[in-house]
């Protein structure tokens, strides 16, 4: 990873971190809100309850009470104006007993005060009432026959009503200023109610742009990342066909003086085989030999790390093939003085290159061949399990360490302490080579201890399953 | 049998070692270090081609396709550094007789030789 991609990846990490923080925000925002929402709503409620049911109803019936004292007023005229007859009196009487309905009224609504405000009592209308009764019901029973002194007192006594109506219109007043500021409370409350809300919708728009900003820093953010890892991906690829390429070339130079070196070794021995030097220019045909395997080796590898192994695929009947390549093994174990025998099961259509499959099967022959004992026999068996072809080469040879098993198909790894017949041509490259085929087809290669001692390769590729058109 | 044989290489080390292992064995070789001196040289009468494809002032296949196309067919070697089936397809199709890849046996050498040459 390069610096620019540490940059970006922080960048990304940063957006995230604000992207998260502002929905953790917006979620204790929300709740906040929340919870101011209902202190409000509370607040509100309380206030309207406590309106309607005192403030709202003392200012009426504080009305009622003082229209009901200018009722008994107008009927106590009525008596005083006009002949106070039985008709009159009964009509002034029954609007005094409203009277007592509304003082007992008042006087129920005030014992509910909520507060500790200074209200004006009922208790001095209704002794003034009750005293200025009890006077004038005497005088209508007792002197309506001297009109003149009836006339006097009822005179008087307009003067207690009067007073009676100025504490009715306190009450009154009291109530009505009570109810104006309960309403002015409810508007205040509700004003504040929306003030609230409108600072939450504020709030949260706010949020909202927040998080918006922070969601489109972050698909910029991937966006270049995205493009900063595809840089660096383009610049390794670009620096693998680079390896690769200079590989090819490298090869290619290679081979030249190598064929110089082989040619005029093997013009040197046409000259005079039996000549001192012999040995010599022999051991340069061979190393050169040896050298032009390695070139080959390691042009196949490079080309299988650049991109996928170089592989031609095909159908290829497997039976018809493996039987063919027994025959190459048999030839290449014989050439080292061993024996082979086949065992091969194998029938049905695999998706393969064969000329790679070829070269990966007889890497394994040829070391099985070469460690094992002179004149022994290497195993060939193929035969077809589920849906792979599976073919094993078995040797007696000393076998391979446990320890050392999975890395038999390292390049260059050599099996520690195993004899090298180093004129044998190999390279340390030939069983990463066998892998990178068989990989390359979609298979697998193992190194496994054989039963009795020796070593079974095993490569298994996918057979085809779907049918083949045209047959 | 001796044959008449166009060597057109250009590293002067294959060129020098393909005269001396075709003298060797009575073959008489003609030497052209580049395309031009080769295109110069094969309007004289050969048994056998050597051409190497790359070549610094072009590809050896060019020159083979010219002279197929004049109607010249003498067997042509092409001497290859790469084992590349495209470059061995394009081959075939310009009308190379046979591939040597490198570094080729001296034996492989005399062999094609021998084979391609006529009696």
């Amino acid at each position: 990873m390069d610096g620019r991609h540490v940059m970006a990846g922080a960048q990304a990490d940063r957006s995230w971190r604000t992207a998260v923080g502002a929905v953790v925000g917006l979620l204790i925002a929300i709740a906040v809100i929340g919870i101011a929402g209902i202190v409000i709503n509370g607040n509100i409620h309380q206030t309207v309850e406590r309106a309607i049911a005192f403030d709202v109803e003392l200012e009426d019936r504080g009305d009622d009470l003082r229209v009901a004292v200018l009722e008994v007023r107008h009927y106590h005229r009525d008596l005083l104006l006009n002949n106070p007859d039985a008709t009159r009196v009964g009509l002034w009487q029954d609007q005094y007993a409203i009277l007592g309905e509304h003082i007992g009224a008042v006087d129920e609504v005030l014992a509910r005060q909520p507060d500790n405000a200074k209200l004006p009592g009922v208790g001095d209308l209704r002794a003034l009432a009750e005293a200025y009764y009890t006077e004038f019901a005497g005088a209508l029973q007792n002197e309506i026959e001297d009109l003149e002194a009836f006339r006097d007192l009822a005179t008087d006594l307009l003067v207690p009503i009067d007073r009676m109506e100025r504490i009715a219109q306190a009450i009154d007043q009291a109530g009505e200023e009570r109810a104006t500021a309960s309403f002015a409370a409810i508007d205040e409350a509700s004003s504040t109610g929306t003030l609230v809300l409108l600072s939450v919708i504020l709030g949260l728009g706010a949020m909202g742009a927040v998080f918006g900003f922070a969601v489109l820093r972050l698909i910029e953010d991937q966006r270049r990342l995205v493009a900063v890892e595809q840089a660096a991906l383009a610049q390794m690829a670009e620096a693998s066909r680079a390896k690769t390429d200079f590989i090819a070339d490298a090869s290619h130079e290679l081979r030249t003086p190598l064929t110089v070196l082989r040619g005029n070794a093997e013009i040197g021995l046409t000259l005079d085989d039996d000549c001192a030097h012999g040995e010599i220019l022999r051991e340069i045909v061979d190393e050169s030999a040896r050298m032009s395997s390695l070139v080959d080796d390691l042009l196949f590898l490079a080309r299988s790390d650049a991109s996928s192994v170089p592989l031609e695929m095909r159908d290829v009947d497997v039976a018809e093939a493996i039987d063919a390549l027994a025959t190459r093994a048999e030839v290449l174990a014989r050439g080292h003085g061993a024996e082979l025998s086949a065992d091969l099961n194998a029938t049905g259509t695999a998706r393969a290159d064969p000329r790679r499959i070829d070269q990966a099967l007889m890497i394994l022959v040829d070391n099985a061949a070469k460690y094992g004992p002179a004149g022994g026999t290497i195993e060939l068996a193929a035969e077809v399990v589920g849906e792979r072809l599976v073919i094993e080469v078995r040797d007696r040879g000393p076998g391979i360490p446990p320890e050392q098993l999975s890395r038999v198909f390292e390049r260059f790894y050599r099996v520690k302490g195993a004899e090298r017949e180093r004129s044998g041509g190999g390279t340390g490259l030939g069983l990463s080579i066998a892998a990178a085929i068989v990989e390359g087809h979609g298979g697998m290669i193992v190194a496994a201890p054989r039963e009795g001692g020796g070593t079974v390769m095993r490569i298994s590729i996918p057979m085809r399953t779907a049918p083949l058109a045209g047959r | 049998m001796s044959a008449r044989i166009l060597v057109i290489e250009d590293d002067a080390a294959i060129r020098t070692m393909l005269e001396r292992g075709l003298r060797l064995v009575g073959h008489e070789p003609t030497l052209a270090e580049n395309l031009a001196a080769g295109r110069r040289l094969w309007g004289e009468t050969f048994d056998v081609v050597l051409l190497d494809v790359m070549l610094p002032d072009g590809n050896g296949l060019e020159l083979l396709a010219e002279r197929r196309a004049a109607g010249d067919a003498t067997p042509t070697v092409l001497l290859t550094a790469r084992e590349e089936t495209q470059l061995r397809e394009r081959a075939a199709q310009v009308g190379a007789t046979a591939f040597l890849s490198k570094p080729f046996a001296y034996r492989e050498l005399l062999e094609c030789v021998g084979r391609l040459a006529p009696r």
